[in-house]
């Protein structure tokens, strides 16, 4: 229950906010020329990326997955690494090489080489899950290779790439720290500038309230979709792989067009961090900082994952043991709060803060708070799978051999969720490391991370003091994209895996 | 070990209007070391009948006793089913995925009596299943179906159960596996002279395991006896119909013989007045060469090698089922003579005897 409420807390900040001020102090606000523009620039850029990372990630899955196209192993690696790089990484590795690159041009293109995995990797596990006896009796009832996809495949693949879009709205929504650096102002960027230059809650919790509407609405597009998926595979056969689509002699431009990708999505921010190192360490290297940053955002993020994960177990016992309105409200509650920016939940938490608890403002106590209340979806997310190994049949058959409930907490359940604990604990951990906005408006005077001192080097355009920041950044963010990459996502491993 | 009375056990679910009687008024004797199965249609009560004997639901009314311990009653604090000492096989025998085979036997016994005692208490239980002793190091995931059941077995039998309970135990396996892994268990069962209860909807599995068959319908008992008892004189015609396949037929009765479509037949008891008789399938003999009994055409024919199953239309517009051997058999169209042979049991027209 308590979850719950610290879950709600940005949402309730929004909401009381534009009851007190009323609403026509809002619509004062609200209808100002900036606002307007901020509104047409975010909603732009996110249709725009959109569109682009669901045409990218379908054709790229396709022809990773269904083509002869050489050494396809090894592209989809590479097509997934863009993961490690956080978007701002990213963003800072064009502006620091090309300062031409900035706008809308600049953030669309960023931003889609950013974001494009995120649509790849679900179309790519749904394109292995389907059977491929449904092609078969397509073309076996006539229709040729072209059609097939375009009546069979395309349709069962559309929760993965419409689920896939929506995830990359939302990642835009919440995107500052690229946007930032690419100078191309949309409703979080504005958020943050007022929030920095005038410390006023006015401007900047309208501006959030317009921000946490537009997530709502991508979100209850996302929950819709959810409730009318429906699993790929109806027959258990042993699922075959189809035949892979000969592509003649369009082989050589498609792998040029892959290369091409890869190279701008992976081969830039490497080359940017690699020069930049090398010029940055020629004149400096600041061993003792760097080494102080790492083990502030280690200190912050074992205890952000911890406090997460622990906040998890009662959420997902609820919903997965005692089924009802009740426990489901609270798992959603949880992911309503995800959907919200961190640039939201920070802002929510300085004022909810300062007006109830004034201790905890400037601690690290508040900025863990809000890494629960980011992150907690994720955790929920591997614990729950983790939970549902060990269905209550086997609580059952404990107490059935003598063994008391505590004793059967410890000797089976325990062990069973321990693995999904670690892995949602170490999700955490590297979500939280890699964590921007909400650490630069949370972290308390003094307190230095690797994102806060990347961030504060790159906007002050010093790329060399930048570049060894950055580089531990994608150094972390490595293993989560690892574990993304083997099973599609922890929540659709559902096999017992004894370790 | 000991035996299991059931006393009017009911438990209802969901409140006022809404609620359903999943069990309803059952009385049911387990002597001690004898095996009875209930069989039901899925949805019957039967496995919450099971649960409550375990202790993870509550009777609302009724009492539950172990020998002459009562576990759940009125006025009696229910027992929790960690201290009833009842063996549990669920479906899919559930066994511990982190726990090797020998730890998953073991999960039951005392922790005083760990080590030396319970290697060879896990020995003798593998041997007991009829599962090589070397299987003690395999992972849950590393057996097939049927050794998981087997060992889902040995671990409830490890501590000595009072009362073992079986929940469809064997539903998940091939039909080929089910067979000898049945066998297994019930010699098992039989080697420790212990009490059991399995539950199921598959008549083969009921009939062939147990000592006594105890029928299930939308909550209630309807009947429960010896396996040849439900089979030959079920309660009533649904009770028939439900274990194995019957004709029914309408018949006028007078003292130990009956008329009806398939002519004059003997009854298993006497009886007065239109009846319904219940014949089974085997009883209808099937003449290929004489012309005695009621002539009919064989309509269908479902051959099955060491059976045959005809479908006969008599003259009368009656259809009736008749299982033969295998050996020689008619072909569609054909006409046959049909006669019934040993005991029919009668029922009051429109319900029960």
């Amino acid at each position: 229950m308590a979850v719950a409420v610290l879950a709600l807390v940005p949402l309730a900040y929004v909401a009381s906010y534009v009851a007190i001020i009323g609403p026509v102090d809002l619509w004062g606000l609200l209808a100002r020329p900036r606002i307007a523009e901020l509104l047409r620039n975010t909603v732009t850029l996110a249709a725009a990326c959109m569109a682009a990372t669901a045409a990218l990630g379908v054709a790229l899955a396709v022809l990773v997955e269904r083509t002869d196209l050489p050494g396809r192993r090894l592209w989809h690696g590479l097509l997934v690494a863009p993961l490690a790089v956080p978007a701002f990484v990213n963003g800072y590795a064009w502006v620091s090489l090309d300062r031409s690159v900035h706008g809308f041009a600049g953030a669309f293109a960023v931003v889609t080489l950013s974001y494009y995995p995120l649509v790849y990797l679900p179309v790519v596990a749904m394109l292995r899950r389907l059977d491929p006896a449904l092609e078969e009796s397509a073309w076996s009832l006539g229709h040729s290779r072209a059609r097939t996809f375009a009546t069979v495949v395309l349709p069962q693949l559309r929760p993965a790439v419409l689920g896939g879009a929506l995830l990359v709205g939302l990642h835009l929504l919440a995107e500052f720290g690229a946007l930032s650096l690419l100078r191309f102002p949309t409703f979080t960027t504005a958020i943050y500038d007022q929030y920095g230059s005038t410390f006023n809650g006015g401007g900047a919790t309208a501006m959030a309230g317009v921000l946490v509407l537009l997530c709502l609405f991508l979100l209850l597009g996302e929950l819709r979709l959810r409730g009318e998926r429906r699993y790929a595979r109806l027959g258990r056969g042993a699922a075959r792989t189809s035949v892979p689509l000969a592509l003649g002699h369009w082989r050589w431009p498609l792998l040029a067009t892959v290369a091409t990708v890869v190279a701008l999505a992976v081969g830039v921010p490497a080359f940017a961090l690699v020069r930049w190192l090398v010029v940055g360490t020629s004149t400096e290297f600041p061993l003792a900082d760097l080494t102080e940053a790492l083990v502030a955002t280690v200190l912050l993020a074992l205890a952000g994952a911890v406090v997460t994960t622990l906040a998890a177990v009662p959420v997902v016992w609820l919903a997965v043991r005692h089924r009802g309105w009740a426990s489901t409200l609270i798992e959603r509650t949880s992911y309503v709060a995800n959907a919200l920016p961190g640039i939201v939940v920070g802002l929510a938490l300085v004022v909810a803060s300062l007006r109830l608890v004034p201790v905890v403002y400037q601690t690290a106590t508040l900025l863990v708070a809000a890494y629960a209340i980011l992150f907690l979806p994720r955790a929920v997310v591997t614990v729950r799978a983790g939970l549902e190994q060990a269905p209550a049949v086997l609580d059952d058959v404990a107490h059935s051999l003598g063994v008391g409930p505590l004793a059967t907490a410890r000797r089976v359940t325990l062990p069973l969720i321990a693995p999904s604990l670690g892995a949602g604990a170490a999700l955490v951990f590297l979500a939280i490391s890699t964590e921007l906005t909400a650490t630069l408006m949370l972290s308390p005077i003094g307190t230095r991370t690797l994102a806060t001192e990347f961030w504060s080097a790159s906007s002050e355009l010093r790329y060399g003091a930048a570049a060894p920041y950055a580089l531990l950044l994608v150094l972390v963010s490595i293993p989560a994209t690892v574990l993304l990459m083997r099973g599609d996502s922890p929540a659709t491993r559902t096999e017992t895996v004894p370790a | 070990m000991s035996s299991l009375t059931l006393t009017a056990v009911t438990k209802s679910f969901g409140s006022g209007a809404a609620a359903t009687r999943a069990v309803d008024d059952v009385t049911l004797d387990v002597p001690h070391g004898s095996f009875t199965t209930v069989l039901g249609p899925s949805g019957c009560g039967k496995t919450t009948l099971l649960r409550l004997i375990a202790g993870f639901l509550v009777p609302d009314s009724g009492s539950i006793a172990f020998g002459d311990t009562v576990v759940a009653g009125p006025d009696v604090r229910p027992l929790a089913p960690q201290s009833r000492h009842v063996g549990y096989v669920p479906q899919e025998g559930a066994l511990f995925p982190h726990l090797d085979v020998a730890a998953n036997i073991a999960f039951g016994l005392p922790r005083k009596a760990r080590d030396g005692a319970v290697r060879d208490r896990v020995a003798e239980m593998l041997d007991l299943v009829e599962l090589p002793a070397d299987y003690r190091h395999r992972r849950p995931d590393e057996l097939s179906g049927g050794q998981q059941q087997r060992v889902a077995l040995a671990r409830s039998l490890a501590p000595q159960p009072a009362v073992v309970l079986l929940d469809e135990p064997f539903s998940s396996l091939d039909a080929s596996l089910r067979g000898a892994t049945a066998r297994a268990v019930l010699r098992a069962l039989e080697a420790t002279n212990t009490t059991a209860l399995l539950v199921t909807h598959d008549q083969d599995e009921a009939l062939s395991l147990a000592d006594q068959v105890a029928v299930m319908r939308a909550g209630r008992l309807v009947q429960s006896a010896p396996p040849s008892e439900v089979y030959l004189s079920p309660s009533d015609p649904q009770v028939a119909e439900f274990v194995g396949r019957a004709v029914v037929l309408p018949g006028t009765a007078r003292d130990a013989h009956a008329t009806c479509a398939l002519g004059d037949v003997v009854l298993s008891e006497p009886a007065a007045g239109p009846v319904s008789l219940m014949i089974r399938p085997e009883q209808v003999f099937v003449d290929l060469t004489h012309a005695e009994g009621v002539r009919g055409t064989v309509e269908e024919v479902s051959y099955y090698g060491h059976a045959c199953a005809v479908q006969v239309r008599l003259v009368d517009g009656t259809s009736v089922l008749s299982r033969i051997s295998g050996v020689r058999h008619p072909a569609p169209g054909d006409t046959v003579h049909l006669r019934v042979t040993g005991l029919v049991r009668p029922y009051r027209s429109g319900g029960s005897t």
